[in-house]
């Protein structure tokens, strides 16, 4: 071999070496577009995050998730009426909104995938405000790791689950108010809104009252159910005997009542959700048939001047004898 | 608390009204809770029961059911549920000592009406979900306006795009900015008796009138002749004002305006016209009597959705719409409501209809001599003569008395051609005009008469070669008219919400979430997912392991799915279209057999090498 040979080879290998180098490279970077679809594929199908590799988040960690109302709409809500005031107006909202989609055709959208979604807002709206809806990901920021929330893909067909979830957030909040119905009523938080409330003096104690249990009040309205903190709560043992059981037995029918409706709302909606799909290809078929009539009509329109085009220039063609 | 507004702000604490689907379940099932007021029909019925309590009877009233669920038995005032209380006879009622096991005690009497009361609340619920499953299926498919997703105004209006056929929708004769016409004051009558009417009186109106004011009329059931009368007269007002006279052959359905009234609508079609529930939300019970007198079974009904014979006056001729469901528009075009078939046209018809026979049919084919043949046994093509299209007599049809248009010379000069405008009818009518100018012209190839603008070319192809020859042709573009895409994986999740729905689970919003099989179908109950953590997270490992193979199976299923649908839904659109199809095919090849020029120039005789002319 002579130097003028090795000079050559020698060129010739790292080139080859800056081509592998790319292949490498390009390798790398599938295996991980490969592991990050293959982690969301598999997040959505399961509804978890994967449970190895980049990113992995514990599936129990999600399924698991204690039965109350942290991060919810709910939390920070101690009147039953008010809760359920919360949670009536996030269900009219999305259902609404759902079947005046389902009763608007010219919502629909014809694309594929994300394109064909119609306008959720409402319903996005309503999973953002779900911790259920989040998975946390681990991602990695200058040196090290943080943990942040990606919200769960919502779509059309999304509402079950988002709406279950949902009521779960409100059962769980009603069946905190059970385990604290005391103190609840002891922060008068059982009084059905809109209360005013005021201090009164009665016998040798004085205390913050509902304004229509007492005769004259000491001190200026206030919606504030326990008043300030010179007049606290004043109850007796009746208050106590009539109105826990009677907080409890609310929260009990209210946990019942909102249940079923959910339930007899979600079977009803059923009907219209599983011909949906079938529903916007007809719907999309007759867009697309109408634009063809509309062509065909003015094909027709053009075509009936034909004979007299064809009569026109007797130099291109002949008129027949 | 995720969100910047605090609570108390954002949510003002009054008493909530919506209106959607589940505010009227909610509200609904607040207002009829057990513990709470008994609704107006169970309290009649215990008051009607009580009639026979013990060996007396005893009258009592609403507000005694009210004292016996309080447990206001005895009262200072002395109007507690045992006091003051007289017999059927009228005779003070003596309450007997004693228990509840005691005949005729005070304790017994509260027992017995709220052990009424429960039975009656409980029937009333097992009615409610009985017909929450068949609302869950059937809603979307029943055929009546004024819910959403109408599927068979889809299907129709694609027919009608395609065909120009096909029921159409009528509008309403109303006014606007407020001005009333005599049409939507008796709308108004109606509108106005029915916001008076009680929840229950609501419930008789749309048990009455459901299925139509001329079907009430000729059913003529006599439990319902006193029934909400008022109403009976409002539609039958309206009926005239419409013009409906009860024809059952009638096709078409008017678009009505909405009701006050909470979740009733009011419904007009050609052939009748009545009330109906936007989501029936309960069941309504009327006396019950035993099914023998009305409406009677029959052996032999002529078609599987009604299989009754007609007591009434006037039965309808044709027995395929004599039920409800086969009176309704797309309804009575359904397999349910075809007749059964006596004797096929062109087949030998040897069976006797009682079992399952071979016949051999045969199809005559027509074939015609000479010349193109478009548009075959199409004949929606007529000449303007200043008639209207449509049969003033019967909107949505075409007027009978309509001079159909000569097809050989549907593009002459002066000639007025009318037609719907509709794709088949506009396929027609380009075939026919390209047919009548391709027997009168022969083409000279290579010439684009747009492109020579009506001017003779210097370059005439028999004299010289034209040096832009080619220039103009312009490449074939697709057609900018795609069909719409094959939604293939819309169907396999569609099929699998379905799936999940038959298996008792709610519709999940992601592939794969619904997995099955017998053991497991119960622990897969809405409940589960929801309130219990560990099933869910051992759905989750279940559904790991099963993913695979339910995947493989999908795509197969999905596949099925979308085969059975398109075939039993869309057969009609696509066979208008195969016959669209066919008609464009048929002309161009049916071109080679008109009579076209042979040579390229038939006035100088053949074509020559380029030489200049003088």
């Amino acid at each position: 071999m002579t130097i003028r040979d090795f000079i050559i080879t020698g060129w010739h290998d790292g080139r080859r070496m800056v081509v592998r180098h790319r292949i490498l490279v390009l390798t790398i970077i599938v295996m991980f577009a490969a592991a990050g679809s293959s982690r969301f594929v598999r997040g959505n199908i399961l509804g978890t995050g994967s449970s190895g590799g980049l990113g992995n988040s514990s599936s129990s960690e999600q399924s698991l998730r204690a039965c109350d109302s942290k991060d919810t709409r709910f939390e920070d809500v101690q009147n039953i009426d008010e809760l359920r005031n919360i949670y009536r107006q996030g269900m009219t909202a999305v259902v609404s909104e759902r079947e005046k989609i389902l009763k608007t055709p010219s919502l629909w959208k014809c694309g594929l995938g994300a394109a064909g979604e119609p306008p959720i807002a409402e319903l996005r709206a309503l999973a953002a405000d779900i911790p259920g809806w989040h998975y946390r990901v681990d991602t990695s920021f200058l040196f090290g790791a943080v943990t942040v929330p990606v919200q769960r893909p919502v779509t059309f067909a999304s509402f079950a689950s988002i709406v279950a979830e949902f009521q779960r957030g409100y059962e769980c909040k009603l069946s905190e108010l059970q385990d604290r119905n005391l103190a609840e009523v002891a922060l008068n938080n059982d009084i059905e809104k809109p209360a005013q409330f005021c201090c009164v003096t009665a016998g040798d104690s004085q205390g913050c009252r509902e304004q229509a249990d007492v005769g004259i009040c000491e001190t200026p309205l206030t919606t504030n159910p326990a008043c300030n903190e010179q007049c606290p709560v004043l109850l007796y043992m009746s208050d106590l005997a009539r109105r826990v059981p009677a907080l409890h037995q609310n929260a009990l029918d209210e946990r019942e009542i909102s249940r079923v409706a959910m339930e007899r709302m979600l079977s009803t909606m059923r009907s219209f959700e599983v011909n949906y799909a079938v529903a916007r290809q007809f719907v999309c078929y007759q867009r697309a048939s109408l634009d063809l009539k509309n062509e065909m009509s003015l094909l027709a329109d053009a075509v009936s001047c034909m004979p007299k085009i064809w009569d026109a220039v007797t130099s291109i063609h002949d008129k027949k004898q | 608390m995720i969100g910047s507004l605090s609570p108390a702000l954002a949510y003002a604490a009054l008493p909530y009204s919506g209106d959607s689907m589940f505010d009227l379940f909610y509200d609904e099932l607040r207002s009829n809770y057990s513990n709470s007021k008994p609704s107006q029909r169970i309290a009649d019925f215990i008051i009607k029961e009580m009639e026979s309590w013990s060996d007396r009877g005893i009258s009592i009233t609403a507000d005694d059911i009210d004292l016996a669920i309080a447990g206001m038995l005895f009262l200072d005032s002395d109007d507690g549920l045992c006091q003051n209380k007289n017999d059927m006879s009228g005779d003070a009622y003596d309450f007997a000592v004693g228990g509840t096991l005691v005949p005729g005690s005070c304790i017994g009497l509260q027992n017995d009406i709220l052990a009424l009361l429960n039975a009656e609340q409980e029937i009333e619920h097992l009615g409610t979900d009985l017909i929450t499953l068949a609302n869950s299926a059937e809603l979307s498919i029943a055929d009546e306006p004024h819910r959403p997703l109408d599927m068979a105004l889809y299907t129709l209006l694609v027919r009608r795009v395609w065909s120009g056929t096909g029921a159409s929708v009528i509008p309403w004769d109303g006014g606007i900015d407020g001005v009333r016409t005599p049409l939507d004051e008796k709308f108004d009558d109606l509108n106005n008796d029915l916001a008076g009417l009680s929840l229950q009186d609501l419930d008789e109106a749309v048990l009455r009138f459901h299925h139509g004011y001329f079907r009430d009329e000729r059913e003529a059931d006599p439990r319902f002749d006193d029934v909400q009368t008022l109403i009976h007269d409002d539609l039958r007002d309206l009926a005239e004002k419409l013009g409906i006279t009860g024809d059952p052959e009638a096709v078409g359905v008017f678009s009505t305006p909405s009701l006050t009234a909470k979740n009733i609508a009011f419904w007009a079609r050609r052939d009748d016209l009545g009330l109906m529930w936007i989501y029936p939300s309960h069941v309504f019970r009327m006396e019950i009597k035993v099914a023998d007198e009305y409406p009677e079974m029959v052996d032999d009904g002529d078609n599987l959705a009604y299989p009754f014979g007609y007591e009434g006056s006037s039965p309808p001729s044709a027995l395929g719409i004599a039920s409800p469901l086969c009176s309704r528009m797309l309804g009575r075009e359904g397999y349910l409501c075809r007749p059964m078939p006596k004797t096929v046209e062109n087949c030998d018809n040897t069976g006797d209809g009682s079992s399952i026979t071979l016949v051999k049919c045969s199809e005559e084919v027509t074939t015609t001599e000479s010349g193109p043949l478009i548009c075959p046994g199409f004949e929606n093509l007529f000449m303007d003569t200043g008639l209207p299209l449509e049969d003033p007599a019967d909107p949505g049809h075409l007027n009978p008395a309509l001079t159909k248009a000569d097809y050989a010379k549907i593009c002459s000069p002066e000639r007025k051609i009318m037609y719907q405008d509709d794709i088949t009818s506009n396929a027609c009518y380009i075939a026919l005009c390209l047919q009548q100018s391709m027997s009168g012209h022969t083409l000279v190839p290579n010439r684009n008469p747009v492109a020579i603008n009506e001017a003779t070319s210097p370059y005439l192809a028999c004299i010289r070669p034209d040096p832009q020859l080619g220039l103009y042709t312009e490449i074939a573009e697709d057609s900018p008219y795609p069909l719409p895409e094959y939604l293939g994986q819309f169907l396999v999740r569609d099929f699998e919400r379905q799936y999940c729905a038959k298996n008792g689970d709610a519709p999940q919003p992601l592939f794969g979430l619904c997995g099955y099989n017998d053991n497991e179908n119960a622990s897969f109950g809405i409940d589960n997912p929801l309130m219990n953590s560990n099933v869910t997270s051992d759905l989750h490992i279940r559904l790991q392991e099963r993913g695979a193979e339910f995947n493989a199976i999908a795509a197969s299923i999905g596949q099925r799915v979308a085969l059975d649908q398109s075939i039993e839904l869309e057969r009609k659109m696509f066979a208008r279209l195969a016959h669209f199809i066919q008609h464009i095919a048929d002309l161009f090849l049916q071109l080679e057999r008109a009579p076209l020029t042979q040579s390229a120039c038939p006035w100088t005789g053949m074509f020559r090498s380029s030489e200049p002319s003088s």
